[in-house]
């Protein structure tokens, strides 16, 4: 104990002086809006670099997983081609489908077990991705973009208690916004769908059209349960999303080429 | 003992106004301007409390910056070069070096002019890196030091040598 004490009067001024430092850098990060984006941009930089590695090395374990997954998508994808004829945007890596451009991204890092998870993306302003993208996964939404680096983005999961995005229920098109309510990766809520709508457990919800950041009717999860609120006019519905948080690889980010021209639009 | 925290009191303030309401307001050539307020670090005796010194540091720093509405970089820089002032003063003055007051007659010219420098360099390339904080504004940075710090080191050299007596 006694040489505890010592040691740190010996170097009491390096202590103080490092204390102090990280006091200045806090007040720097603080206070200035920049510095505070550069920050944060270096350690996305440096966790992607990171990620990137460890990635690489796990992905290979589980090649044929994915290989089959990729193969289910691509046989609904050719199933939706044939039935719009437009069979010219095979050649083209990014297809257009009415005003949206697809860009493929690959997982590197992918939180689910806190109130804000984030995912970040191997591709970033270089591979076209920027911010306010949506992002698909092969069973339904993931997220939205929130910032990019040269080679990384990284993406406010639909598991962040900050994120709402307009949905629709499939049968009726009753309008709502859905949300993560926090606790478990496969719970999210619908909520402002009004109780003069018919609500059936096994319904599908799906993106609704008012979305800035995705496409219309991609799927999103289905009802397993719901409740009246106390104000009796609106229900409060229980949706098991179609993707699994845990386990996500290979996500598609979206543009929405007609957004700046909405927003021109929008008071 | 109570005359010397009064003088540092003093010269704390003083050095700080000045440097608030005239260095600042140079802008030398556009955007140059000198740090005078360096006095503290170079004049603070050397045998007296390093602890004090890194607060008193830290706290000079941080005013300039609540007054300069610049985020953290003074204070950064200050703190770290009065870290950094016993190493420094060694390689300047040599580790057995018996002088009290790193700038006055009786060292050689050369010591005195090595401390000064470094004092004025490290600090000034501490500041810009923090103040621009781009890699591509690197070289904005080297220039920037450079030229600041010359204007600093001859207002410091020039102002030592108007005040310093031969004891």
């Amino acid at each position: 104990m006694q040489q505890i004490i010592n040691a740190i009067f010996r170097n009491k001024n390096v202590l103080i002086y490092l204390l102090l430092l990280l006091f200045a850098l806090i007040f720097l990060n603080n206070r200035s809006y920049y510095h505070q984006t550069q920050l944060e941009r270096l350690g996305l930089r440096m966790s992607g670099q990171i990620f990137e590695f460890q990635n690489n090395t796990s992905n290979y374990f589980s090649l044929q997983k994915q290989n089959q997954d990729l193969l289910e998508e691509n046989r609904l994808l050719k199933e939706k081609l044939t039935s719009t004829n437009s069979i010219d945007t095979l050649s083209n890596p990014t297809f257009a489908i009415s005003g949206f451009t697809y860009y493929t991204a690959q997982v590197l890092k992918n939180s689910f077990d806190q109130a804000r998870n984030q995912l970040v993306l191997d591709k970033g302003s270089i591979g076209h991705i920027e911010k306010e993208m949506g992002v698909i996964g092969p069973h339904g939404i993931v997220g939205i973009i929130n910032e990019t680096t040269p080679h990384f983005s990284s993406a406010l999961s639909l598991l962040h208690s900050d994120v709402r995005i307009n949905a629709k229920l499939l049968k009726n098109g009753a309008f709502g916004s859905i949300y993560w309510p926090g606790i478990a990766a496969n719970r999210l809520l619908l909520d402002g769908i009004s109780t003069i709508n018919n609500v059936v457990v096994g319904d599908t919800v799906v993106t609704g059209g008012m979305s800035d950041y995705f496409p219309k009717d991609i799927p999103i999860g289905k009802v397993v349960n719901y409740k009246l609120l106390p104000s009796k006019r609106y229900y409060e519905i229980e949706v098991l999303p179609f993707t699994n948080f845990t386990a996500l690889e290979y996500v598609y980010v979206v543009k929405n080429n007609n957004k700046e021209e909405l927003n021109q639009l929008k008071p | 003992m109570v005359q010397e925290i009064l003088k540092i009191t003093g010269q704390f303030l003083l050095l700080i106004l000045l440097q608030v309401l005239i260095f600042s307001n140079i802008n030398f050539l556009g955007h140059i301007n000198p740090y005078p307020y360096l006095f503290f670090v170079v004049l603070y005796r050397l045998d007296s409390n390093q602890t004090l010194f890194i607060i008193l540091g830290f706290l000079m720093g941080f005013f300039l910056d609540l007054m300069h509405q610049t985020a953290g970089a003074h204070t950064i820089a200050t703190l770290t070069v009065c870290f950094v002032r016993p190493t420094i003063s060694n390689f300047a003055f040599g580790v057995n070096a018996e002088n009290n007051h790193a700038m006055e007659y009786g060292t050689k010219l050369s010591n005195r002019i090595t401390f000064l420098a470094l004092i004025v360099f490290i600090h000034h390339l501490i500041y810009f890196s923090i103040a621009i904080f781009n890699w591509e504004g690197l070289r904005y940075i080297f220039l920037n030091t450079i030229y600041s710090a010359l204007f600093t080191i001859s207002i410091l050299w020039l102002t030592l040598s108007l005040f310093n007596v031969r004891k």
